[in-house]
C-alpha cells in the first residue's frame, strides 16, 4: 500500500456498500481508532462513496459510533455522501459537535419499513409500535417471537450491561425481517468473568448462550439467551452476537456456525437477528 | 377468589424478572392464606421468558405441581403462545426440582 493510501486509511473509513450487520469489522475498527487516538488526532472521515443502502441494524451501528464520537470528543466528517442518506438523523448527527451525550432518542428513526430507537430503560412502547407497524405483513408467530427476543435483549442490557443507553431496531429488509439490540456497556465476557473462568472470550460467549448460565445473584434464571435460540431455530433465522473479542454467527437454516476471535474488541454487546420471510410477507 | 388484572397492575412492566417476582409473591401471599387467584391477562401479550419464569415457573421450585397451579391459579385470557412458554418453563423447573429431591 502506498504511504499516502496508508495515511488516508488511518484517518478515513471507507464504508461498505451495505451498512448492516453483515460486515461490521470496519465499525469496530473505527470505534477502537477513535478511543485510542490521541487528543490531537481525533478527526476522522466517513467515506460514503460506495454505500448503496443502510439496514435497520446499520442505523444502530452508526448510533454506537455516534456515542463513541461524542464521548471521546472526536470529530467526524461525512464525505461523498449520497443525498438520500443526509436526512437520516444519525447520519446527520454523527458529524455534529455535542458538549456531552445527548438523549439517545436524538437518533430515532422510523420509515415505512423500519423502526429504530435509542433508550435508557425498558421500552414497552417499542413492542406496541412493532405490532402496529408489522402485524399486517408478518405471521403472528413471528411477531410474537420478535417480541420475545427483543424483550430478552432489553432486559439483559438493562440488568447486566450497565450501559446508560442502548439501541433497538426492527424492520423488513430484502426478504427478511431484522431485529436486534446494541449497547456499549460491559461486555458479556467481562460480566461472565465475575462468576466463571474460561479460556477466552469465545468460550465465555458460548457459555452465556447455554441454558442455566446466569450471573445474577438475585432472581437467578439462565434461560433467556438459550431460550430464544429455540425461537430463532423455529423460523430458520440467523443470529449474530458480538461482544468484546468474540463473535458467533449461527445460521439455523443450514445449521452452520461461524465463530471467531475479533482483531479489535467491541466495547459492548451487539445482537442481530434475522428471519427469512416467505413470498407475500 | 382474588383477582389480578395484569394489564392494569403490571402495565408499565410485564417484562422483567423484578416484575415477575412481584407477581409470584402476590400469588403466594394469596394462596398461602388458602385462597385462590385469577390472573386476567386481558389480551396482554407477555412474550417474556423472564417474567413468565419468575412469575409462574418458579412456583415449581417451591414444590408446586401442575395440578396445584391449575387448582389455585386461574389464567384468564392468556395468549396461547405465552401459555405454551409458561407450561414449558414450569415443566423444566418442576423436573429439575424433582431430580434434586431424589
Amino acid at each position: 500500500m502506498a504511504f499516502c493510501d496508508y495515511i488516508y486509511s488511518r484517518m478515513n473509513t471507507l464504508l461498505p456498500s451495505s451498512v448492516d450487520d453483515g460486515r461490521i469489522d470496519w465499525a469496530i475498527a473505527l470505534i477502537n481508532k477513535i478511543v485510542t487516538a490521541g487528543a490531537a488526532r481525533k478527526e476522522f472521515k466517513l467515506d460514503w462513496r460506495k454505500v448503496a443502502n443502510i439496514s435497520p441494524a446499520g442505523l444502530a451501528i452508526l448510533a454506537c459510533i455516534f456515542d463513541t464520537v461524542v464521548e471521546q470528543r472526536a470529530r467526524i466528517k461525512n464525505v461523498f455522501i449520497p443525498k438520500r442518506f443526509k436526512g437520516i438523523p444519525v447520519v446527520k448527527n454523527i458529524q455534529r459537535t455535542f458538549p456531552s451525550l445527548p438523549s439517545p432518542s436524538i437518533n430515532n428513526y422510523e420509515s415505512k419499513d423500519m423502526l429504530f430507537k435509542g433508550n435508557t430503560s425498558l421500552d414497552v412502547l417499542f413492542r406496541e409500535r412493532l405490532e402496529e407497524k408489522f402485524s399486517d405483513i408478518l405471521p403472528e408467530e413471528l411477531v410474537y417471537d420478535v417480541h420475545l427476543i427483543l424483550n430478552e435483549l432489553m432486559q439483559n442490557t438493562v440488568d447486566h450491561s450497565t450501559a446508560e443507553r442502548y439501541y433497538i431496531y426492527c424492520g423488513a429488509w430484502k426478504n427478511e425481517f431484522h431485529a436486534g439490540l446494541l449497547d456499549m456497556g460491559i461486555s458479556i465476557p467481562a460480566k461472565m468473568e465475575q462468576s466463571y473462568s474460561c479460556k477466552d472470550d469465545l468460550d465465555y460467549l458460548k457459555l452465556a448462550l447455554k441454558e442455566g448460565t446466569t450471573t445474577r445473584r438475585a432472581r437467578t434464571g439462565g434461560l433467556g439467551l438459550a431460550y430464544f435460540f429455540e425461537h430463532l431455530k423455529r423460523h430458520e433465522g440467523k443470529l449474530t452476537i458480538v461482544s468484546r473479542f468474540a463473535q458467533i454467527r449461527r445460521y439455523f437454516r443450514t445449521r452452520r456456525s461461524q465463530i471467531n476471535i475479533l482483531k479489535h474488541p467491541l466495547r459492548g454487546t451487539w445482537c442481530f437477528a434475522r428471519f427469512p420471510l416467505g413470498e407475500g410477507e | 377468589m382474588k383477582r389480578i388484572v395484569l394489564k392494569k397492575e403490571f402495565k408499565d412492566d410485564h417484562i422483567t424478572r423484578a416484575a415477575g417476582e412481584r407477581l409470584r409473591h402476590a400469588i403466594l401471599a394469596i394462596t398461602n392464606a388458602g385462597d385462590k387467584i385469577e390472573i386476567d391477562f386481558d389480551g396482554l401479550k407477555i412474550a417474556s421468558t423472564s417474567f413468565l419464569d419468575e412469575g409462574f415457573a418458579k412456583l415449581a421450585d417451591e414444590g408446586w405441581t401442575f395440578d396445584k397451579l391449575a387448582s389455585f391459579v386461574t389464567l384468564k385470557n392468556i395468549y396461547p403462545m405465552d401459555k405454551e412458554i409458561l407450561d414449558d418453563l414450569f415443566s423444566r423447573r418442576a423436573s429439575r426440582s424433582s431430580k434434586k429431591r431424589r
